[in-house]
């Protein structure tokens, strides 16, 4: 386990500058305990309630609600462009009466939650690294720790929070307004809304939601933990704080689409009866 | 409060510690000790290893060999959590600042207060004021750090390293970057807070003509070592070339004169 937080700004700057072969698989060995360690921790002290709840309201407002309208903008007009290039082409095949299922499920189970995820990785990823990474070459976090706060407790535990509970909000509005986006345009390609809604209905089951829904969770708290891991490994001024911030959203937006490709496997598809 | 001098017991020893990072060494078996109720002062030359012993003190880092004991516990032996009790004991004036941007000045000061102590909303108010005005900074509670000068900036963080009512205060570079005025004022107010609360300093400084009028003890760090150790009259005697080169040709204030200006 991870002692301090001097310990995890050190780990990265001490490999550096040992040039060997087994460097790669003691960075990500050493990338992947701290990240299990801030987990465990963090998730401890919600359990504990011992979470400034204005912390992480404030963090709500900040990562969730701030990033409500793009992921809107993305998912919308993704919906949308789906649906321009589908809709005709099935129509024209005799299949209009599956176009609202075929798009809702896409959506609820793949590019809603997906679309979501990247628009965190981009967003908040980005926000809670630079934040943190400009805290800590400004001995910010040196200072929390000097009067005996955690960075754990002050600065991750209420960014984890908040990401976990805005996230089904997040994955409800990527769905949904994919859903709508695409709808619209199948109206205007000879697929009126009723019949989308009905394919919708008989294509799509709770199940599917509550698995896009979850997808999204996950998404959000790899994003968040993984900022936040960034963000306390940040060296070396400005520059760094810039390096930090572009290999955090690199790094979210690569374990999106990984664990995507695990959560497709785990979770199925749900049996179509 | 302080203690008589034949009461004395050291607040702070280190024995024999050692720090290096990337396989540089920082710190070489740097030993010193400082009593109840003195102030000391560490100067030397940029990359000494000055900032790295004080962030050994609280804690902030951890030497890979010797100890640290802070009022009787070795710290460097303790965990995060047992450091954790110790660091309430003690307040660190960082060398710049290092306030939250993203809070006011009166809730950089309340922090630590909101965070380690249940306190009324009126006696929040009361300590956080009180210090405030001890820096006179009375009027900036409503302030972001933005936008305040370094020097108003440097007396909010002596103000919320006060704000818990340590009996240890470490003061990095607390005078650098700053007007000779703004300087001496901050002497002034480490010898006051010395001379009223009896608390236990370690400064952190390359300002000799400060460093002579507040410090009990001077310790000259060279290349991670300690070079040399006294009163600042024994130090400005010091017959080592380097540190007569340090020093050059300022002289330790008399006891008599050290008294702060009100």
């Amino acid at each position: 386990m991870m002692e301090d937080t001097s310990s995890l700004e050190s780990a990265p700057s001490r490999m550096i500058s040992e040039p060997s072969l087994t460097l790669p698989v003691v960075s990500a060995l050493v990338f992947i305990g701290q990240i299990g360690d801030m987990l465990v921790r963090s998730t401890l002290l919600i359990l504990r309630g011992k979470v400034d709840w204005r912390d992480a309201i404030k963090q709500m407002d900040l990562l969730g609600v701030g990033s409500l309208p793009i992921v809107f903008a993305i998912t919308f007009s993704t919906g949308i462009v789906y649906a321009l290039y589908s809709t005709a082409l099935m129509v024209q095949y005799g299949a209009g009466r599956i176009v609202g299922g075929t798009i809702s499920f896409s959506f609820v189970t793949e590019l809603g939650p997906m679309l979501a995820g990247v628009a965190m990785a981009a967003r908040v990823g980005s926000a809670i690294a630079a934040e943190i990474g400009t805290m800590v070459v400004t001995e910010q976090v040196d200072a929390l720790r000097a009067m005996a706060v955690s960075p754990v407790r002050y600065l991750i535990a209420p960014r984890l929070l908040a990401c976990l509970l805005m996230a089904p909000a997040i994955g409800l509005v990527a769905i949904f307004s994919g859903i709508w986006g695409g709808m619209i345009m199948s109206a205007f390609h000879g697929v009126p809304m009723p019949e989308f809604l009905d394919s919708a209905r008989r294509v799509v089951f709770a199940a599917d939601l509550w698995k896009g829904v979850f997808k999204v969770v996950w998404f959000a708290v790899t994003v968040s933990i993984v900022a936040c891991q960034q963000g306390l490994v940040t060296t070396g001024g400005a520059a760094g704080v810039g390096k930090t911030t572009t290999r955090s959203v690199v790094l979210c937006v690569l374990l999106v689409f990984l664990s995507d490709v695990v959560l497709a496997q785990i979770l199925g598809v749900t049996r179509r009866v | 409060m302080a203690e008589s001098a034949c009461q004395r017991h050291p607040a702070i020893q280190i024995q024999n510690i050692s720090y290096s990072i990337n396989q540089r060494s920082i710190l070489r078996n740097v030993s010193l000790e400082v009593q109840s109720g003195e102030t000391l002062a560490v100067m030397g030359m940029s990359g000494s290893g000055k900032t790295t012993l004080i962030k050994c003190l609280a804690g902030l880092l951890r030497p890979q060999s010797g100890t640290i004991e802070i009022e009787g516990a070795n710290i460097v032996s303790l965990s995060e959590s047992q450091i954790e009790k110790i660091r309430l004991k003690m307040g660190f004036v960082f060398q710049y600042a290092a306030l939250f941007d993203s809070l006011t000045v009166f809730e950089n000061v309340s922090f630590g207060l909101r965070r380690h102590r249940h306190l009324k909303s009126a006696e929040l108010n009361a300590i956080v004021n009180e210090k405030l005005a001890l820096v006179g900074l009375a009027d900036s509670a409503r302030l972001y750090p933005a936008q305040l000068s370094g020097g108003m900036q440097k007396r909010v963080g002596i103000a919320r390293a006060l704000a818990m009512e340590p009996s240890i205060l470490l003061f990095d570079e607390p005078t650098s970057g700053l007007d000779p005025i703004i300087g001496a004022s901050i002497d002034n107010l480490i010898l006051s807070l010395q001379s009223r609360l009896g608390i236990t300093a370690v400064v952190v400084s390359h300002d000799v003509a400060s460093v002579f009028r507040i410090a009990d003890h001077v310790a000259l760090l060279h290349d991670g070592s300690v070079a040399c150790y006294g009163t600042p009259d024994e130090i400005a005697n010091c017959s080592v070339e380097m540190v007569q080169k340090f020093i050059g040709n300022f002289h330790p204030t008399p006891r008599g004169d050290r008294i702060p200006v009100n």
